[in-house]
């Protein structure tokens, strides 16, 4: 630069250079009580640099201008808004080998820094001013592989700043134009763009091209994970989860990740796919993120544990998240059996062999044109094998018979252990508990596809064995919520094993009497359903053991539910004894009334229960007959 | 479910406590005078309370309701008294209870807590904190002196005090003396541990057991000297970190006698020789939660500091992205990340039967607007954040198919009964339903009635071929002897009438086919939902319909040939 001597030039580059130094590197030093001290320095510097760039460039910079460039000023960009960019950037404007378009992309570069140090030191309106004078300075250059790069970081710093205000479209503006430039400077140019930081080095200290392209392509990814940020923000769920992943694997090809972090984002963007059930996505982004934890080396052994802190760490850390990422799993073997089940399910719950037979054609026939075609792809060239290895290990498919269930369950299972291992009663109760209910409810997936009565029976005791033990045991002031899922879910996993039963006394015997054995076990089974249902009903009540006069909205259903299994139990509930079917049938329509009365008092919660209510109406009807019934034999037997 | 934050405005804290738990959180608006320093750089108040209404209007149109709010010039002990005293008195309860102070730096959150301990602090500015211990120790005084009173055994009191800091996902201990303030911020070995008994504590951080409302002052007070603090070019003084301040009262005491038989669980009922005793314990927490911003900003972008140096710190923040795509009321998932320390160590306090406020504290000044507009926002969405206890579904529907049946076998005992079909004197036994077994049943009478259907059509087509007969006999005779006289007529009156008597007696069974039929058709339907068996049920109940009108019209015929007859 002709304006500057050498010297002069020399010592601006070596105040940028510790700039920078200060700002990423001696910050993150800085003491507690005075977070921003090397902050601060390098913003003193940066505005040196500031105003030596314009010192020694104002005067004789806009005369020679007007004889270089033929062009006029161009105009300035709207303040705090942001336009629709058009391949007009990229002809309008000072070009950046200009005089005039070189001292505007260094001033634009100042103005960034000091942007980005006032945003870092939590002073926004200052921030912010310095990003919008960065963009009028380069609003006046046209776009080149010489500034292209600051032209997006700005706006990547402006869509943060707006974002942090809430002020999503702002930032929507900015992102979406950063987007746009960094494609069409893709189309047009595509050259490994020159650095910021180069502007203020000499000639020896110039970055590679493979370091300038990972440098603006690094930029790039963040527009896009920025982008995804405002596109969840609108609720585009669909788009904002098509910017995650690309960020993901755009973090892959570049090469810029750390193993475990990604994995868990991997693992996370599964369950986004999953909710969608679109598995065959879902189980891509479980197999990738197995595959890449797996980059972050070996747990260290206990022993080693034992030895040093920082390995200590690493286990807990490492174990932890793999941990994580066995859950995901689990989710995935879970809801794919459980949509399976809903689509083979008849109106009471049972196998529809029709069902099954039309889905198996339609998959026969989809096997024959070509499989799907996958939507995600994740890997660089050596992962690439080793994820579609995991994948082969489970299907995507939804299980059409016990077989292909089964095989679906065991997975499941595996990773169900897996995660237990680490996620202990001791130490992480709610997280066990949770995983635990996972397992019961692969079972319980798993048992509509056994066809053998005694068998799923079976799966239901398994349910119950691992459940009752902690239900009972958990601490019901502090793990209150917790034990109203387990008292539901055990309350019908007895109800379900009960009914069982009755199927299969009926299957052995053709005729209506049973044996006592049956009956006793009938019986048991009964009363224990009703009793987690009447447990779940009794956490509802106040500490004095009051029945909430009010129910909340969140019990509403479930508590009018339970009165009304609890009605049902007792009257299915076998005995001789003509007293001891008295008691059970005023139980019965005692329940009954309840849900009859409630709703009558709160009309708003008929809504809930409409068909429980609908039934309990009928019942309240009919059974006093019934029990007149019995009361009038038992007269006169007496 | 709505589940509160996003990543834009992610506030840790309450996120899973939403997911988990059903936080009874209360929030509480609390705007701070304006500061001389504000008045003198001329900034306007932008807040207004409408006067006798929980309403605070922001700017010109912007109005949030809330269940209270305390302006400007409330004073500390208001505010204590209505959000904080009854939280007291449910820990002699046995309930957990959690007060959050939520907002902007410099909006007054610490002032409220009370942790500031300006040596200068008159006693009407006490903040919470003090305010609630002084209440606590003079609750146990008056619980104490009220046993002695009535002459019953004195309740017995432990009480234990923690206070930690949360700093960058670091568990700090407050009280811990012996390390230097340097090595604090190295690893403290702090771990938070759950196990099924006593919900969530920590490990490794010291407890200070107090006996006095002046030794648990003076702890806060040591306490609050060492926690990070900073100055910053825009705050003099700003807390850039969480501070937990937990007092865990222990309390045995008589079992008053209308609860002695409800004790639930967490009363843990002792017999003694006389009197029961129960042991009731409470947690209390007290969070002053760094500056909103500071957790906005980690929520966007990650640590911005280390941001520079790689991506995937900027991309700590990606899972939280991804976890709120999903609908998750649909299926179940399982988000990792979510979780943060402070999160971890409230768990079993939010929620339940704890109770939680949230005090949002704001500034007045229009140069704070954007701040206090999102604070707003986030309190006012806090509490209608709600979590549902998960019912199946799908098992109820075979309940109710079932129930169904029942209730139609019962309707039609009902109504055996009432016609005095059936006498009482089966075994009282209630007859198990089977699926199968009823269907295959109705099947069979389903059968029967067809082809009882089928004999009367035989039935009525012989009576049709006799009556055709019997019409030209008729004829013939009319023919032949034309003066025949009243022999003849009287006969074939006689015949109509028996012919009438018949078709009315088929008429009738018909009738009651038809009703048995629709019958058998509504009880199958509500198992077998309108699938081929009903289909079938429809036709014979056509036929006999038919049959019925076929006899209606000869019936029609012979009646027009009496009349005939008659005339002439």
């Amino acid at each position: 630069m002709a304006s500057f001597s050498s010297n002069e030039w020399k010592a601006v580059c070596a105040k940028f250079t510790n700039a920078l130094q200060l700002s990423d590197v001696e910050s993150r030093n800085d003491p507690e009580n005075d977070p921003f001290r090397s902050k601060y320095k390098a913003r003193e510097l940066l505005t040196e640099i500031y105003c030596s760039l314009k010192n020694f460039e104002a005067g004789d910079g806009e005369e020679h201008d007007d004889g270089e460039s033929s062009e006029p000023e161009p105009t300035e960009e709207p303040l705090d808004g942001e336009k629709p960019v058009d391949l007009d950037a990229f002809s309008r404007g000072w070009s950046s080998d200009s005089r005039a378009g070189l001292r505007a992309a260094r001033l634009a570069a100042v103005e960034y820094y000091l942007g980005v140090n006032h945003v870092d030191t939590e002073e926004l309106s200052a921030g912010q001013e310095h990003l919008m004078n960065c963009m009028k300075h380069l609003g006046k250059c046209r776009v080149s592989s010489e500034n292209v790069s600051l032209f997006i970081h700005v706006r990547n710093q402006l869509g943060i700043l707006w974002a942090g205000r809430d002020e999503t479209e702002k930032s929507q503006g900015f992102l979406e134009t950063a987007e746009s430039i960094y494609q069409l400077y893709m189309k047009e140019n595509g050259s490994p763009p020159t650095d910021m930081t180069e502007y203020f080095c000499s000639e020896e200290n110039q970055l590679t091209h493979q370091e300038r392209t990972k440098k603006f392509e690094l930029a790039y990814t963040h527009t896009l994970y920025y982008l995804a940020q405002v596109y969840q923000y609108f609720g585009e769920n669909e788009r904002a989860a098509n910017y995650c992943y690309s960020t993901l694997q755009r973090q892959l090809q570049l090469n810029q990740f750390n193993p475990m972090e990604w994995a868990l984002n991997a693992a996370t963007l599964s369950q986004y796919y999953i909710t969608k059930g679109q598995y065959m996505e879902g189980r891509h982004c479980l197999a990738a993120a197995t595959v890449i934890s797996g980059l972050a080396g070996e747990v260290p052994s206990e022993a080693a544990a034992q030895e040093s802190e920082a390995e200590r760490d690493r286990r807990e850390q490492l174990k932890q998240k793999r941990s994580e990422i066995a859950r995901c799993w689990i989710k995935y073997c879970l809801n794919l059996l459980r949509d399976a089940k809903k689509l083979l399910e008849d109106n009471i719950g049972e196998l529809d062999t029709d069902r099954q037979d039309e889905l198996r054609r339609a998959r026969s026939r989809e096997e024959e044109e070509e499989g799907r075609k996958q939507a995600l792809l994740f890997g660089s060239e050596d992962t690439f094998d080793s994820i579609a290895s995991v994948e082969e290990k489970v299907s995507y498919l939804f299980p059409l018979d016990f077989t292909e269930a089964r095989a679906i369950f065991l997975v499941g299972q595996n990773y169900v252990n897996q995660a237990k291992e680490h996620f202990q009663m001791d130490g992480f109760v709610t997280d066990h508990i949770e995983i635990l209910q996972d397992h019961s409810a692969l079972f319980r997936a798993l048992a509509f596809f056994e066809e053998d009565v005694e068998r799923r029976c079976k799966m239901h005791k398994r349910r119950v064995d691992m459940l009752e033990p902690i239900c009972n045991d958990l601490n019901s002031q502090y793990y209150l919520l917790i034990r109203r899922q387990l008292m539901f879910e055990l309350a019908e996993t007895y109800n379900e094993m009960m009914d069982l039963k009755l199927t299969l006394a009926n299957r052995q015997e053709d005729s209506q009497s049973l044996d006592n054995h049956t009956i006793k076990k009938f019986n048991h089974l009964c009363s224990a359903s009703a009793k987690y249902f009447q447990m779940f009903l009794d956490s509802l009540c106040s500490p004095e053991g009051k029945i909430p006069e009010h129910l909340e909205e969140d019990v509403l259903r479930p508590a009018l539910v339970a009165r009304f299994r609890v009605a049902r139990l007792h009257s299915k509930l076998i005995s001789s004894s003509p007293p001891v079917q008295l008691d059970n049938l005023n139980k019965a329509l005692e329940n009954y009334k309840y849900v009859v009365q409630y709703c009558e008092a709160h009309p708003e919660a008929a809504a809930a229960a409409e068909t429980e209510l609908e039934l309990s109406k009928e019942m309240v009807g009919l059974l006093p007959l019934k029990i007149n019934r019995l009361k009038a034999r038992m007269a006169t037997n007496n | 479910m709505g589940v509160g934050g996003t990543h834009l405005d992610g506030f840790p804290v309450l996120q899973r406590a939403t997911q988990r738990k059903q936080p009874d959180t209360l929030p509480l608006p609390l705007i701070r005078p304006q500061l001389a320093k504000e008045k003198i750089e001329g900034c306007h108040i932008c807040t207004y309370v409408m006067p006798g209404e929980p309403q605070v209007v922001l700017g010109k149109d912007k109005a949030f309701t809330f269940d209270y709010v305390f302006d400007m010039e409330s004073q500390q002990e208001t505010i204590y008294t209505h959000c904080t005293e009854k939280l007291i008195e449910g820990c002699f309860e046995g309930y957990n209870a959690t007060i959050f102070a939520y907002g902007q730096t410099g909006s007054g959150k610490t002032f409220t807590m009370g942790t500031g301990f300006d040596i200068n602090i008159g006693e009407e500015e006490l903040g919470i904190i003090p305010r609630a211990i002084n209440h606590l120790f003079r609750g146990i005084e008056e619980r104490r002196q009220a046993a002695a009173e009535q002459g019953t055994p004195v309740p017995e009191f432990k009480i234990n005090a923690q206070f930690l800091e949360l700093y960058n996902e670091e568990v700090l201990d407050l009280f811990d003396s012996t390390r230097e303030l340097e090595a604090r911020r190295q690893k403290s070995g702090i771990k938070i541990h759950e196990d099924a008994n006593g919900g969530i504590y920590t490990v490794g951080v010291t407890t200070r057991t107090v006996t006095s409302a002046a030794e648990m002052m003076q702890c806060l007070k040591l306490g609050a000297l060492s926690r990070s603090t900073a100055s910053t070019q825009m705050n003099v003084q700003s807390s850039r970190s969480h501070a937990i301040f937990t007092i865990h009262l222990c309390q045995v005491r008589v079992c008053s006698p209308d609860n002695h038989e409800n004790a639930t669980d967490n009363r843990l009922a002792n017999n003694s020789e006389i009197n029961e005793f129960e042991t009731l314990t409470a947690k209390f927490h007290f969070v002053d939660l760094a500056g909103s911003e500071r957790l906005k900003r980690t929520g966007a972008t990650g640590d911005r500091a280390k941001e520079g140096i790689s991506i995937n710190c900027g991309l700590l923040a990606l899972g939280n992205v991804i976890s709120a795509l999903g609908d998750r009321g649909k299926r179940s998932t399982h988000v990792p990340y979510r979780d943060s320390k402070l999160t971890r160590l409230l768990q079993d306090s939010l929620g339940g039967n704890s109770q939680t406020v949230m005090i949002a504290c704001i500034s007045p000044s229009d140069r704070d607007f954007m701040e206090t507009l999102n604070t707003l926002k986030y309190a006012n969405r806090a509490r209608n954040i709600k979590n549902k206890v998960v019912v199946n579904q799908d098992r109820a529907s075979q309940q109710i198919s079932v129930l169904r049946t029942e209730i139609a076998r019962l309707q039609m005992e009902l109504m055996e009964y009432k016609a005095g079909k059936r006498m009482v004197g089966e075994n009282g036994v209630e007859g198990i339903n089977d699926l199968v077994h009823e269907n295959s049943m109705l099947q069979t009478e389903n059968n029967n009635l067809r082809m009882r259907v089928k004999a009367m059509q035989e039935t009525i087509d012989a009576q049709r071929g006799r009556l055709t007969q019997l019409l030209s006999d008729q004829a013939n005779q009319a023919l032949a002897k034309a003066g025949g006289g009243d022999e003849t007529i009287s006969c074939t009156e006689t015949t109509s009438m028996t012919f009438r008597a018949k078709l009315l007696e088929s008429e009738s069974v018909n009738e009651s086919l038809r009703k048995s039929l629709s019958r058998a058709s509504t009880r199958s339907s509500l198992f077998a939902g309108p699938g081929s068996f009903s289909a079938a049920l429809l036709a014979p109940e056509k036929e006999a319909n038919d049959i019925i009108e076929m006899a209606k019209k000869s019936l029609e015929k012979l009646k027009k040939m009496e009349r005939k007859k008659k005339r002439r």
